[in-house]
């Protein structure tokens, strides 16, 4: 509150002017003003003006105890604090905050902030509108547009807006149709869409307003141009007048429209030219077309007919027995009603200007548009007058003669004295296709085969001059198709007879039989030609045989040119072949025997042989149709025989190799996922046969492989990485275990994986023997060089001893010190010693062979014990010794005395001085198989990190040690040599326990 | 008196009495340090050593660790001192592997063969 006090204390006189005061009072804008203080906080208003106070609802006394924080939304001071730096460095700034009114409503306000300074008063003026409805407006104005636009561009049509001629929008639409951006397109004159030419009639309709739809052709941005419609309205847009512009690519259409004007232009000059009567009829039945020979066929001009309607009553049509066919009923009529074609009515047309039926044949067809919509009607017609005239003259003169040759089976024909057809009965047009009224008045000659003209004209010429004669003649007959039927005609000579003056034919068909005796003689030629061209050989025999009725010999009676090919044999025919291949009786009694059983039974035979005679194969088929004769056809199989035993032999040694080598073939089709295996590979697998599933073959490996596998089979599909693996498979059949060693390749094409498979087991087994011995060899090695270099050093070291002392003692004079060094002297001689032995023992342990007698432990033992006599403290030590009398041991008594010598001594050796009592104990004891021997001390132990070295060679593990460190190292190598075995159990500082065991009975 | 303390590495009782009794014949050094294998020497170098000593005479072959497995160690000592302390291999392998091995360590200045011999007071320096 002080603060506050102070600040207002501070204001200056600059609002003391009351004019000035009512004039921001009726400002429409809102102002407040505050004191920046030096911190830059903005402190309580010191002014404010009516219309702040109203908009915000506080009274003036209310808001001169606030600050421009309290009016704002909390999330809003940052943004002043922000405002009043900008402010500050610029002298004015804008911002958009959100105040609250006394009501607690939010209102959105555009901040107008300047800084003035009056002497060393920073005065913060803040004008505030209420911008919360202009807020909403531009947010409903955005939504609108967006609306808007994208209903637009959801047009296929191009869509522009323009103002004063200048486009001021456009759509997606219109971006696509024309090329501008919407960039481009903005500002640019509306008659820059469109082609040059329609320029002038676009701007026309422009300013005119005009508003109904029409075609211009467009221009787009980059010069092409396409016809358009387009369709212009005026309107009012958020209070101007604007006009827009749609237009639609109309090219398609225009192309359509092309084609079909086209078409129709094509079909009217085609039906102009046709030989049948052609009008078209309008849906409203006006005709609107009708071609020449329509306008000859009725007699009329264009102008009589154009515009006419179908339905015109000036046309009177007739059914064939002339009652009148109602117009509505007539094919037009029907044709309209129906919309289906009416095709081949007959019907008789009265003339309208001449007195006289033309009779038609009337076709009216009903046409659709590209649409399906039903839009005109063609009718075509044929004048059929003569036929039906003719028709109904026979058919009042001859109605009975027709009866009866109609129901004739064959066909009867009349002809004329001058040989023209006279009549034919309905017959004659099922069987040549000619209607009567085609043929008649015609020469029937012209309708005979080339061929057959000849001979019958000649019989014919004869026969008309012989009246009452008769004659048959088979000949062929042309057909209205163009093909020729035979016939078998008997003509009747019936000129002379009166009234009848007439030469009849009767006639019938026999074309099946004439094709059937033709086909027969083809075959016959095609069979020989199939024989002699063929390239199989052929020979046909007369057999011979013996009085036994044994085929002894035949005869050549045909061959084919392959024959000759095939034998190397000329010249064989009417030889037999005992001349043509002497011997062959010896050489191949076989081939005599079946072709001599085939020329007696008859029964087909074929078989593959090799014959000596001509050191040829053979596959041949034997026939007969004829006893006593055969038919031999073979074809020379020699290569294919040769390739095939090539096969079989290499084959076999295939199989051969594969067996001795325990490889497999296999193959698998990655599409069906099936496998097959070669003989081999199967047995590998210990499988029966191939092919089986993958599913079955995965089953064979054993599951820690198969994952691998198939990842390795994966890649070598994918990636082609060269597949090459080992795995292990149980076989199915024995139930091994077999070590497979595999390589593949892949054939993309085929999408077969093939490779071997070989079965390792033996030589993973004599690898892994290898492999041991060479490691057994590498640690022999090392064990050598160890031994050379540490026997070398351990050899010198007391020698230099010795050395080194002698030095000393050729320099002193003090006997004292001579005896001390003499006396180490010794020390260092017997060191020397104990090592040669140890070495002899280790020499003696490998090279010795083992020399088992029954050992007496308790001797051994008692004896080590009297040895080590010498040993600094052994008397002090206590030896507790348990050796179970009962025990019996088999073995190499240098080797055991050497063992427990080395055990025992280093027992005394490293004794614990620390303790008051020292012992040794030793237990013997037998179980079933061995002798255990347990040496246990309470000396100073082993570190638990010594205990597997200390049988090491040289290994020496404490400091105390003085000897080689060969000794534990001799304990092993000495126990393995004689089948036993050493373990140790020591803790340091309490004691070591050393558990020995030998076999009972040494076996070599 | 030429060296402070001299640090003898040795196994072997009548070896490490030869060189301690030429040593001191000799006159050169003020206090002769006797540790018996690599760890009781590290174990003084790292735990009782008041100061680094300038010479070391160092034995190959001894129990629990040998001079390289001593020297191995030195090498990961940071004294400050460690840097002028000359070590003296004294052994008697004549084995150039051995001899070889030592040439790769940075203190290592000379090979003597044993017995230790008043010729090499000189080599000390």
């Amino acid at each position: 509150m002080e603060d506050f006090n102070k600040d207002r204390n501070t204001v200056p006189s600059l609002f003391s002017d009351s004019f000035f005061h009512q004039l921001v009072d009726v400002i429409d804008e809102s102002i407040s003003v505050s004191i920046l203080k030096e911190d830059n906080s903005i402190s309580n208003f010191v002014f404010v003006n009516d219309n702040f106070c109203q908009r915000l609802g506080y009274s003036r006394e209310e808001l001169l105890q606030c600050s421009v924080y309290d009016i704002h939304h909390q999330s809003d001071i940052e943004n002043i604090s922000k405002s009043v730096l900008k402010a500050l460095s610029e002298g004015a700034c804008k911002a958009e905050t959100i105040q609250i009114d006394k009501a607690g409503i939010s209102i959105s306000v555009e901040l107008h902030i300047k800084v003035l300074k009056e002497g060393n008063t920073k005065f913060f003026v803040c004008f505030s509108r209420d911008i919360t409805e202009q807020i909403q407006l531009e947010k409903e104005l955005e939504e609108k547009s967006e609306k808007y636009r994208a209903l637009s561009d959801s047009y296929n049509d191009a869509v522009f807006i323009s103002e004063k001629g200048k486009c001021i929008e456009q759509n997606l639409a219109a971006e696509n149709m024309f090329g501008y951006t919407i960039h481009e397109a903005i500002g640019r004159t509306g008659t820059d869409w469109i082609a040059p030419e329609n320029r002038e009639l676009v701007m026309n309709n422009m300013l005119n307003g005009f508003e109904d739809p029409y075609e211009v052709t467009a221009l787009r941005k980059d010069g092409t141009t396409f016809p358009c419609l387009l369709h212009g309205t005026m309107m009012n847009f958020r209070g101007r007048t604007v006009r827009t512009t749609t237009l639609r690519d109309i090219t398609h259409q225009k192309e359509i429209q092309k084609i079909e004007k086209e078409s129709e232009d094509n079909f009217r000059r085609i039906i102009s030219d046709m030989q049948v009567g052609v009008l078209l009829f309008a849906t409203d039945f006006s005709i609107t077309f009708c071609n020449p020979v329509a306008l000859a066929y009725l007699g009329l001009k264009l102008t009589d007919i154009i515009g006419k309607s179908a339905l015109d009553p000036m046309w009177e049509f007739v059914n064939e027995d002339y009652s009148p066919i109602p117009i509505e009923n007539g094919p037009i009529a029907t044709a309209f009603r129906t919309q289906k074609p009416v095709k081949e009515v007959v019907m008789g047309m009265k003339h309208p200007l001449q007195n006289k039926i033309a009779w038609l044949l009337v076709d009216a067809i009903p046409q659709f548009d590209l649409e399906g919509k039903f839009y005109r009607i063609v009718c075509t017609f044929r004048d059929i007058s003569g036929r039906i005239e003719a028709e109904r003259e026979l058919f009042k003169n001859e109605t009975l003669f027709r009866e009866i040759t109609d129901h004739s089976p064959s066909g009867v024909v009349l002809l004329n004295p001058d040989r023209t057809y006279k009549f034919v009965s309905k017959h004659f047009e099922g069987s040549t296709g000619f209607s009567a009224t085609e043929v008649l008045g015609l020469d029937p000659i012209q309708h005979i085969h080339p061929d057959d003209v000849k001979s019958l004209v000649d019989k014919l010429s004869k026969f008309i001059e012989s009246s009452g004669s008769i004659f048959t003649s088979q000949y062929r007959f042309l057909r209205k198709d163009g093909s020729y039927v035979w016939v078998e005609s008997t003509f009747s000579n019936l000129l002379n007879i009166k009234g009848i003056e007439t030469i009849l034919i009767n006639y019938k068909v026999i074309n099946e039989q004439k094709l059937a005796e033709e086909k027969i003689s083809n075959l016959e030629k095609q069979y020989l030609a199939l024989f002699e061209n063929m390239l199989d050989g052929f020979t046909y025999c007369q057999m011979q045989y013996d009085e036994n009725g044994k085929a002894v010999d035949w005869t050549y009676l045909a061959i084919n040119k392959a024959f000759g090919v095939l034998t190397g044999l000329d010249n064989v025919i009417g030889k037999k072949v005992s001349d043509v291949l002497p011997g062959i009786q010896q050489t191949d009694p076989k081939l005599f025997e079946i072709y001599g059983r085939v020329s007696l039974t008859g029964a087909m035979e074929t078989f593959e042989m090799f014959v000596n005679a001509l050191q040829l194969w053979f596959y041949v088929t034997v026939y007969s149709f004829e006893k006593g004769y055969f038919i031999a056809i073979f074809d020379d199989i020699t290569e294919i025989k040769m390739t095939e035993n090539i096969i079989k032999e290499s084959n076999k040694k295939l199989i051969q190799a594969e067996k001795i080598a325990k490889i497999g073939y296999w193959e698998l089709d990655v599409v069906n996922k099936t496998v097959y295996g070669s003989e081999s590979a199967n047995k590998i697998y210990g499988n029966h046969s191939t092919p089986i599933t993958l599913e079955k073959l995965r089953s064979y490996r054993l599951p820690e492989y198969s994952q691998m596998v198939d990842e390795r089979m994966q890649q070598l599909v994918e990636e082609n990485v060269p597949y090459e693996v080992d795995f292990k498979i149980k076989n199915e059949t024995s139930g091994e275990i077999i070590d497979i060693h595999s390589i593949a390749d892949y054939n993309p094409e085929t999408k077969i994986i093939f490779g071997v498979i070989q079965d390792v087991t033996e030589i993973n087994k004599i690898k892994n023997q290898l492999e041991k011995q060479n490691q057994e060899l590498k640690k022999t090695n090392s064990e050598l060089d160890k031994f050379v270099y540490s026997t070398s050093h351990d050899l010198r070291a007391p020698l230099k001893s010795v050395l080194g002392l002698i030095n000393l003692i050729e320099m002193e004079d003090n006997a004292m010190l001579i005896k001390e060094q003499m006396q180490m002297m010794k020390t260092s001689v017997v060191k020397l010693d104990d090592f040669i032995e140890d070495i002899m023992h280790y020499y003696r342990n490998t090279q010795l062979i083992v020399n088992p007698e029954l050992l007496n432990l308790e001797e051994i033992i008692e004896k080590i014990q009297f040895n080590l006599a010498n040993i600094n403290g052994f008397e002090k030590i206590k030896f507790i010794r348990n050796i179970e009398p009962s025990v019996t041991l088999l073995s190499d008594k240098q080797r055991v005395t050497i063992i427990l010598n080395n055990i025992i001594s280093n027992a005394i050796k490293y004794k614990d001085l620390k303790k008051t009592e020292q012992f040794v104990k030793i237990d013997v004891f037998n179980s079933i198989v061995s002798t255990n021997i347990i040496i246990e001390d309470n000396g100073i132990g082993i570190a638990e990190q010594d205990t597997q070295k200390i049988f090491g060679m040289f290994f020496r593990a404490t400091k105390h040690s003085t000897g080689s460190g060969l000794g534990l190292y001799i304990v092993k190598e000495t126990l393995e040599k004689i089948g036993g075995t050493i373990h140790v159990e020591s803790v340091i500082g309490k004691g070591t326990k050393f558990i020995i065991k030998i076999p009972t009975s040494h076996e070599q | 008196m030429k060296f402070k303390n001299i640090l003898l590495v040795e196994d072997n009782e009548i070896d490490a009495y030869i060189t301690k009794f030429i040593l001191q014949k000799s006159n050169i050094v003020v206090n002769i340090i006797h540790k018996i294998n690599g760890v009781e020497a590290v174990k003084y170098l790292t735990e009782e050593a008041l100061t680094f000593p300038e010479i070391i005479l160092l034995d190959i072959r001894m129990p629990e660790m040998d001079g390289f497995g001593f020297l191995d160690q030195m090498e990961m000592m940071n004294h400050p001192e460690k840097n002028i302390c000359r070590v003296f291999m004294l052994s008697s392998s004549n084995d150039t592997n051995d001899i070889e091995k030592a040439k790769t360590y940075i203190n290592v200045v000379d090979y003597m063969f044993k017995p230790f011999n008043p010729n090499y007071i000189q080599l000390l320096g």
